[in-house]
C-alpha cells in the first residue's frame, strides 16, 4: 500500500515525532511504501528516518502525489494542509489525537463541518480516554474516536531480562526534568546508586531504545517511555513536571493509563527526598508488578497488535478526498486558523486568511511542556500591536467560585484603596457599568469571559481554578450550608 | 427543591440544578457563551491561554505571588485563607452541614459530571505548571 504519514515537526526526540517514526518503521517492515511529510524537518529525526529508508519531505513545499491508499495526519496543522491545501485523495484517512491539552492536538474540524466529512473514510484515533474526552467535549457530535495507545514496538517486549534485589541504578527519561528530579542526582551519589538523565538538558540526548534503558534497574519518566517500560518489564516510576503517582501498582495503573501516564492523574509534586524514599522503598514490589504486567503491556501497546485489533489496514476500495466541498474546507481552515491564533501572543497576527492557508518553513521550537507553536509561515510579527502586561491596562481578577478567590480579593484589598476597585454587589459580582467609566480600575470579583471581552478586551486577566470535582463539591456544600433566605439575598 | 436535605446524586440528577451547576468553567470562560446554547471548549481554552496569570487552587500561594509580581507589589508574607468553613462559623445565614465521605457511585457521578470542566482545568494546570518557577529541592 502507498501510505503518507505526516506530523507538524519531525526534528527532535519528542512524543509525536517518535510515534510517527514507530508507525513508519512498522509499516515499512510490513512491506508498504511509506512517505513522510512535516512542516519542520531536521536532525536527529531525519537521520532516524534515513535508517529505515525514508527521506521526509516538507509539507509546505513538496508536490505531494494526489492519490494514496492511506493518509495519516497528526495535529491540526497537517490535517489542514493535507485536506484543505493539498486535497489528497485516499482510501482511508486517519487522524491521530495525541494530547488533551496542546491546542495543536485539538480536534481538527469544528462540529459544523462534520456533515461535510466522508465519515466512512475517516478514522479518528486518540491515545487515551483523556484525549478522547477533550476532543468530544469540543465537538459533542464528533464521529467515533477509537484508541491507539502510545506504541511499544516489538524490540521492547520482555527486553528486561536481568533483575537485582536492590535498586542500584536509575535512569530519568525527560526533556523537561523538574528541579526535584534533577536533585535526585545528589541523593543517588550519596547512596551509591548510579543515576543518569537522558533527554534534552540531561547527561545525554538520544532516542530511547531498549539498549539505552535495560541495564538500569528502574526508570523515572512519563508518557511513551512508560509504555516502553511496561512492555519491557522494567520498573517505571511516573513523575515529571506535573508530579505523578510514583510507582505503578494494580491500584493506580488504570487511572494513570487513562491520563497517558502523564502524571496528571495526581498532579502531586513533592520534594526530592520524598521521591527518593518512595523510589527506594517501593522498588521490590514495583519490580514484581512490572514482571507480571509485561505480556499484558506488549499485547496492549504493541504496534501490530493494535493495528490488527483496530483493522486499520483494512481499507475500502475507492480513494476520495476526505472533505466533500469548498465550504467544508473553508470551515476546517477557519477552525485551524482560529486555534493557531489563540496560541499566539497578542503582538503577532496571521498573514494568511483561512481560504488561502499556505503553511511554510518554520524555525519554531517546542516549549517545556511539549506545546508547539505553529509553523512560522502562518504568522508575521507586527511592531505596533500592543504587548501583554502593559501596566495602565485594566486589571481583572476573574474570581471563579469556590477556587480560593476570596483570599486573593482580600489580599488585593489590603494593598489598594477601596475606590481603585470596580463596584461589586453583595455576592461579589462585578458591576461592569462602573468599570466602563474608570480607566485603570481593578476588577476583582465574579464575572465571565464574555463580560471581560465585551467591556475590557485589553485587560490583563488573572484567574485561578480548582480540581473540578472538588470545586463542585465545595459549591454544593456552600449551597447546603446557607439558609434559603440568605441565598435569595 | 430543598438542597440542604438532598444527597449529592439527587442534586446532580435534578435537571434544573444540574444544568445550573454543570460546565461551570466552560460557561465562565467561554467568551462566546450565551445562556441557552452550549459553551465551546475551544473558545474557553483560547481565553484561558490569553490570561496573564493562571493558577490552581493547590498552589494558591504561587498564583498570588505571580499576580502580585504582575502588579509590581511585594508578595504577601502570609496568606490567610478566607472563606473557610472555620472562618464562616457564626456568620448570619451560615448553617454548615456535615461533610460526608462520597460513595463510589457518587464519586463516579461527580467525575462524569465534571468531564468537560476537567479539560479546562487540566489546561489551566498545564499553564500554571509552565509558569511556575523552578522549585528549590528539599534540604
Amino acid at each position: 500500500m502507498k501510505i503518507l504519514l505526516s506530523n507538524n515537526h519531525l526534528r527532535n526526540y519528542n512524543g509525536s515525532e517518535l510515534h510517527t517514526l514507530e508507525l513508519a518503521s512498522f509499516l515499512v517492515e510490513q512491506g508498504h511504501a511509506v512517505s513522510v511529510a512535516a512542516f519542520v524537518l531536521g536532525d536527529p529525526m531525519s537521520s532516524e528516518f534515513a535508517r529505515i529508508g525514508i527521506e521526509p519531505v516538507s509539507l509546505s513545499s513538496a508536490d505531494l502525489e494526489p492519490e494514496w491508499d492511506l493518509v495519516w495526519t497528526n495535529q491540526i496543522t497537517t490535517f489542514a494542509s493535507v485536506h484543505t491545501q493539498h486535497r489528497l485523495r485516499a482510501r482511508m484517512h486517519i487522524h491521530g489525537l495525541l494530547s488533551s491539552i496542546a491546542p495543536i492536538e485539538a480536534l481538527p474540524f469544528p462540529s459544523a463541518a462534520i456533515g461535510g466529512i466522508r465519515q466512512q473514510a475517516l478514522t479518528l484515533l486518540a491515545n487515551s480516554p483523556l484525549t478522547r474526552r477533550a476532543a468530544t467535549a469540543a465537538a459533542p457530535n464528533t464521529p467515533k474516536i477509537r484508541f491507539l495507545w502510545n506504541l511499544a514496538p516489538e524490540p521492547w517486549w520482555g527486553a528486561k531480562t536481568t533483575r537485582r534485589d536492590r535498586l542500584q541504578s536509575v535512569a530519568v527519561v525527560s526533556n523537561h526534568a523538574p528541579p526535584e528530579i534533577a536533585a535526585l542526582e545528589g541523593l543517588a551519589a550519596r547512596d551509591g546508586i548510579a543515576f543518569r538523565v537522558i533527554g534534552r538538558g540531561g547527561h545525554d540526548y538520544r532516542r530511547i531504545t531498549p539498549d539505552a534503558l535495560i541495564d538500569f534497574d528502574a526508570v523515572i519518566s512519563i508518557g511513551k517511555t512508560v509504555n516502553y517500560c511496561l512492555a519491557a518489564g522494567l520498573p517505571v516510576f511516573i513523575y515529571d513536571h506535573f508530579g505523578g503517582p510514583g510507582w505503578l501498582t494494580e491500584a493506580n495503573i488504570n487511572r494513570a493509563e487513562s491520563r497517558i501516564y502523564s502524571g496528571k492523574c495526581t498532579y502531586n509534586r513533592r520534594s526530592a527526598e520524598n521521591i527518593w524514599s518512595e523510589l527506594r522503598a517501593g522498588f521490590a514490589p514495583a519490580q514484581a508488578f512490572h514482571l507480571s504486567r509485561q505480556a499484558w503491556a506488549a499485547e496492549r501497546y504493541g504496534t501490530g497488535q493494535q493495528m490488527e485489533r483496530l483493522g486499520l489496514l483494512d481499507l475500502p476500495a475507492r480513494a476520495a478526498p476526505l472533505l466533500k466541498g469548498k465550504a467544508t474546507r473553508t470551515m476546517v481552515a477557519t477552525h485551524v486558523v482560529g486555534i493557531i491564533r489563540s496560541l499566539l501572543p497578542k503582538d503577532v497576527v496571521l498573514n494568511k486568511t483561512a481560504d488561502t492557508l499556505v503553511p511554510g518553513r518554520s524555525e519554531a521550537t517546542d516549549d517545556a511542556c511539549g506545546r508547539r507553536p505553529p509553523p512560522s509561515a502562518f504568522v508575521r510579527p507586527t511592531a505596533t500591536a500592543p504587548r501583554k502586561g502593559v501596566s495602565e491596562e485594566t486589571f481583572v481578577f476573574l474570581h471563579l467560585q469556590k477556587c480560593g478567590g476570596t483570599t486573593v480579593h482580600e489580599l488585593l484589598q489590603a494593598h489598594y484603596p477601596e475606590d481603585r476597585f470596580a463596584v461589586r454587589d453583595k455576592s461579589g459580582y462585578v458591576d461592569w457599568n462602573d468599570v466602563r467609566n474608570k480607566p485603570g480600575v481593578i476588577v476583582s470579583g465574579h464575572t465571565t469571559a464574555a463580560y471581560i471581552l465585551r467591556s475590557a478586551a485589553k485587560a490583563q486577566v488573572c484567574t485561578v481554578l480548582r480540581e473540578p470535582e472538588d470545586r463542585l463539591l465545595s459549591h454544593i456544600y456552600f449551597l447546603k450550608s446557607y439558609t434559603a433566605d440568605h441565598l435569595k439575598r | 427543591m430543598r438542597v440542604k436535605e438532598k444527597s449529592i446524586s439527587e442534586i446532580l440528577d435534578d435537571p434544573e440544578i444540574g444544568a445550573w451547576l454543570g460546565c461551570y468553567y466552560l460557561k465562565q470562560l467561554d467568551p462566546g457563551f450565551r445562556a441557552g446554547s452550549p459553551a465551546n471548549t475551544d473558545r474557553a481554552l483560547a481565553f484561558l491561554a490569553g490570561c496573564e496569570v493562571v493558577g490552581t487552587f493547590d498552589d494558591l500561594p504561587g498564583f498570588i505571588r505571580r499576580v502580585f509580581s504582575l502588579l509590581k507589589l511585594e508578595p504577601p508574607e502570609a496568606i490567610p485563607i478566607a472563606n473557610s468553613r472555620v472562618s464562616l462559623a457564626g456568620r448570619r445565614g451560615f448553617e454548615p452541614v456535615e461533610v460526608k465521605d462520597l460513595t463510589t457511585s457518587e464519586r463516579a457521578r461527580l467525575t462524569a459530571f465534571c468531564a468537560e470542566d476537567r479539560v479546562i482545568f487540566e489546561r489551566a494546570a498545564d499553564l500554571a505548571a509552565a509558569a511556575r518557577p523552578a522549585q528549590a529541592p528539599a534540604a
